[in-house]
């Protein structure tokens, strides 16, 4: 079950560089968190290329959330890209990281500190419901302000049910609540309503078209013709792919699935298929982890969603929002973050179990590398202390936490290699969601540390990753 | 011939002995069952009336909708079937991948739902699947659906031991090779079961999709793991074909023999030869194999159009209007601010967003020309008259270079509005709203 990474050029450069990693590894401790910050420059290019390509102004806002790193920030800064925060303190984040206001959109649950902070600054702010905008309101007039540039967030359940059996959302307005906003904004000047946004949870390039094209009819309908809009915001989810190999995805979703049939055993403990399961020899159950490996994605997804013909206005989407002089925004997290990072753990002992199952302990914890829970499904780099020895060996990775379940990946692992005490172990392209969005300080363990890595005239420099200079 | 109901027409389809010609086998007599002359259009009306016919009576009586998961031949014909019977029928399915079935789905009035994609973040717990879902809409409204599943009933299979497997027998009596595509297994597994009874050495071939490719009607070895009566060990080999391989011999099958069958006979045509070519080599007596041509081409034209553009020849008999960068930049660019104050009558202001983008929101006094408009109004002439000024406006200002950069090609006056629409709102100026 080989789940090969996909590594760039950085990663590679500095997983070729093994005593730059035992010396950081032993300055700083297990686990550690190496940050690329200029690969975020990359990432915005490729997706800056596709609006080019269907001439398409607008702002790609990366989705702080997917990383609590700052370096990516401060580089980000310094380029025309702009951000997307979700709290108060990754809306200070950003200010502190060199953005002005008119570069920052609001986004998601919001407290009242933050939609103070906001407004004092007047970022723009992404409506989440009619309560929230009541808040806006109230907040802005205390602070005296003349003009609060906003977008309405749509429940994305109404912009597919006409064609999936979507689920509710518990994001954005119904229509009850968007009506009433509406009137709201209607009898509050103070209130620039700059156009509607949606994020859709699903990788299916047709439905998020669809929504596209149903935000359109909200945006041609009698509700909003007062008003001049002039963004559609249409979230993130452009999806990333982690591995070098399409076949290796392929073998590895095969084998579930037999398993899965057979009842062979493929996880720890046969702590199940991933989701399958299976009923008189026939397969059940849907997939539910992330998919690991996609043919299109990020900016290409993106290129794919924009050239995808909408039926009901006999155009591509692209033109569709281009036509209508609307501004372009997305929201993408993971796909800014591709390239952008890797965790590095130490191996503190190798034993057998009662199975005889081999167990390699790790100093870092199962949420120190899954996003809400889901594992990651991409195989690890091993580095020797000492010198390699090759031997086949299948092992689980058991984390540090006094848990039954603190497994690193509930799978088996095949090593070419030796392992013993004081080995690396390299998780690859952790840096969207994996290596800090999960993670805690259970038993008095300390957060990983994170280091920024930047190559400069061949030769790899660091910064601790809250000290990174990008201009130095 | 006259006949009274449009479902007798449901089987005894012909088979074509195809020339050798085409396929160059010495020893093998190869034929093409044309299930593509069943009524509906495909080898699935012989499976939907299977599966609904022994209950369809008291369907009619009790006034059930019909559902499956299905997004393709099965549901076309249960639809139909449905609708004569004035029954309604449901699809629940996550593989409409080919616009014109869905079309042709919602002509016939049935209900079309898709599962939603994926989650970027996935809930362990949501079991996002179509036959989940029947499941749960069946547990739900009790007594408000029929569900008879195409994958787990051994009514499909049975339906072509009765006829398709039978028809073949009667007009060829001993048949040495079955070769047929597996999307449930239903016919080849049917079917081979009764041609063993003629001849037990009968060898089963079935044809699947590669893994990451999409043919239509076609599962690949993981997806038919989810497939009730599908039992691998039941066939001698499974070929793996291509979508590429499919189309290409989908064009033998329509442009040398003259079948008009779709990329689903064409895997299996590539299938059968694959396999056939090499047995060919080893016979030492004449044999016969049969190949199931399962439904039609027409159904299929945007799935081929993407993979094979070159077929269609698309752009070769239009005029090319790639203008050269320097022309386009060398064109005059109006500010929003100027154009506002310009009066002269002899301008014309020329919109060439789509109908629905100028209806809301457009200049004052312009009129609207799309893009494509006025791409394929230049094929012929150029629609304004000589010496008349012309200011192109666009969205953002780029495409409008263009046009007027065409324009002063042919010694008009035109200049495009710089930043385009969205440069005008950008100066605070008001559009005009025709909805």
């Amino acid at each position: 079950m080989k789940l090969e990474a996909k590594l760039n050029q950085i990663s590679q450069d500095i997983l070729n560089d093994r005593d730059k990693l035992f010396e950081l590894t032993r300055a700083f401790g297990g686990p550690l968190n190496l940050i690329f910050p200029e690969e975020i420059r990359n990432n915005l290019n490729s997706f800056s290329q596709v609006y080019k390509k269907h001439s398409l102004i607008g702002r790609v806002n990366f989705a702080h959330k997917a990383s609590a790193s700052i370096s990516p920030l401060r580089e980000l800064s310094l380029t025309d890209g702009c951000i997307d925060v979700a709290s108060v303190n990754e809306l200070k984040n950003a200010l502190a990281s060199g953005f002005n206001s008119d570069r920052i959109e609001a986004t998601g649950p919001k407290s009242i500190e933050f939609i103070t902070l906001c407004l004092q600054q007047g970022c723009l702010i992404n409506i989440d419901s009619f309560s929230e905008l009541q808040s806006i309101i109230d907040i802005g007039k205390k602070l005296e302000k003349n003009k609060i540039d906003i977008l309405l967030r749509i429940n994305t359940n109404l912009l597919t049910n006409r064609q999936y059996l979507s689920k509710d959302s518990r994001f954005g307005l119904n229509d009850d609540e968007l009506e009433k906003s509406i009137s709201l904004i209607r009898n509050n000047s103070i209130i620039n309503l700059r156009g509607l946004s949606f994020h859709l949870d699903s990788i299916s390039i047709n439905e998020k078209a669809l929504a596209i094209e149903s935000c359109m009819d909200l945006y041609f309908s009698d509700l909003l013709s007062e008003f001049s809009l002039d963004i559609i915001n249409i979230g993130g989810g452009f999806r990333t792919n982690y591995l070098k190999n399409r076949e290796d995805w392929e073998n590895f979703m095969s084998r579930v699935k037999t398993a899965a049939i057979s009842q062979e055993k493929i996880t720890w403990n046969n702590s199940g298929y991933y989701g399958f399961h299976h009923e008189k020899n026939t397969l059940k159950g849907s997939f539910n982890t992330y998919e690991y490996y996609s043919d299109i994605s990020g900016p290409n997804y993106l290129d794919e969603l924009l050239n995808h013909k909408s039926e009901k206005y006999n155009c591509r989407i692209a033109d569709l929002i281009s036509d209508n002089a609307l501004e372009l925004w997305i929201e993408p997290g993971r796909a800014m973050l591709d390239g952008l990072g890797l965790t590095i753990a130490e191996v503190d002992f190798v034993k057998q179990s009662a199975n005889n199952d081999t167990l390699v302990g790790l100093n870092l914890k199962r949420t120190d590398i899954s996003f809400m829970d889901q594992e990651f499904l991409v195989d690890p780099i091993i580095i020797n202390k000492n010198n390699l020895l090759e031997e086949i060996n299948h092992v689980y990775f058991v984390g540090n936490l006094c848990l039954e379940s603190d497994f690193i990946f509930r799978r088996k692992i095949e090593l070419k290699q030796k392992i013993s005490v004081g080995d690396l172990v390299i998780f690859p392209n952790t840096a969207g969601y994996f290596m800090d969005f999960s993670a805690t300080e259970s038993i008095q363990y300390l957060r990983a540390e994170k280091i920024a890595i930047r190559k400069e005239s061949e030769k790899l420099i660091w910064f601790k990753d809250k000290k990174y200079q990008p201009l130095v | 011939m006259i006949i009274k109901n449009i479902t007798e027409f449901i089987g005894e389809t012909p088979l074509l002995l195809i020339d050798p010609k085409v396929h160059g086998l010495k020893n093998i007599e190869l034929y093409a069952k044309l299930e593509l002359f069943n009524p509906f259009g495909s080898l699935k009306d012989r499976t939907a009336m299977g599966l609904i016919e022994k209950d369809l009576p008291l369907l009619i009586k009790e006034e059930k909708t019909i559902i499956e998961s299905s997004s393709g031949n099965t549901a076309k014909a249960l639809a139909v079937l449905a609708s004569i019977n004035g029954l309604n029928f449901k699809t629940i399915t996550n593989r409409i991948k080919i616009p014109e079935i869905k079309q042709i789905l919602q002509l016939l009035g049935a209900d079309v739902k898709e599962t939603p994609g994926m989650s970027e973040c996935p809930d362990p717990n949501d079991e996002n699947n179509p036959l989940n879902e029947i499941d749960k809409l069946m547990t739900l409204e009790p007594g408000s659906y029929y569900h008879n599943s195409q994958y787990f009933s051994e009514v499909n299979p049975q339906k072509h031991f009765d006829t398709t497997g039978l028809e073949i027998a009667r007009d060829l009596g001993k048949v040495d090779y079955l070769v047929a595509s597996v999307g449930t297994s239903g016919s080849s597994k049917g079917a081979a079961k009764q041609l063993i009874k003629n001849n037990k050495n009968l060898k089963k071939i079935g044809v699947i999709a590669e893994k990451g490719d999409f043919i239509p009607g076609i599962r690949n070895s993981d997806e038919l793991k989810e497939v009730g009566i599908f039992d691998p060990s039941y066939y001698d080999y499974l070929e793996v074909v291509s979508s590429a391989e499919s189309i290409e011999s989908m064009l033998i099958l329509n442009r040398s023999v003259g079948v008009l069958a779709g990329p689903t006979s064409g895997a299996t045509l590539f299938g059968a030869l694959k396999y056939l070519k090499e047995e060919d080599k080893k016979c030492k007596t004449k044999k016969k194999a049969v190949f199931i041509v399962c439904d039609r081409v027409e159904w299929y034209m945007s799935y081929i159009q993407k993979r094979r553009p070159d077929i269609f020849n698309l752009e070769s008999n239009t005029k090319d209007f790639n203008v050269n960068q320097e022309d386009a930049n060398s064109v005059e660019l109006i500010k929003a601010v100027d154009l506002k104050k310009i009066k002269d009558n002899n301008y014309f202001i020329v919109d060439i967003r789509g109908s629905m983008g100028f209806s809301m929101g457009h200049i004052p006094g312009s009129i609207n020309i799309s893009e494509s408009e006025l791409e394929s109004m230049l094929q012929y002439g150029i629609p304004f008259s000589k010496g008349s000024k012309i200011i192109f406006v666009c969205s953002m200002g780029e495409k409008s270079k263009k046009f007027a950069a065409i324009l002063n090609k042919n010694k008009f006056i035109a200049s495009s509005l710089e930043g385009g629409i969205i440069g005008w709102k950008r100066e605070g100026l008001k559009l005009d709203k025709t909805l």
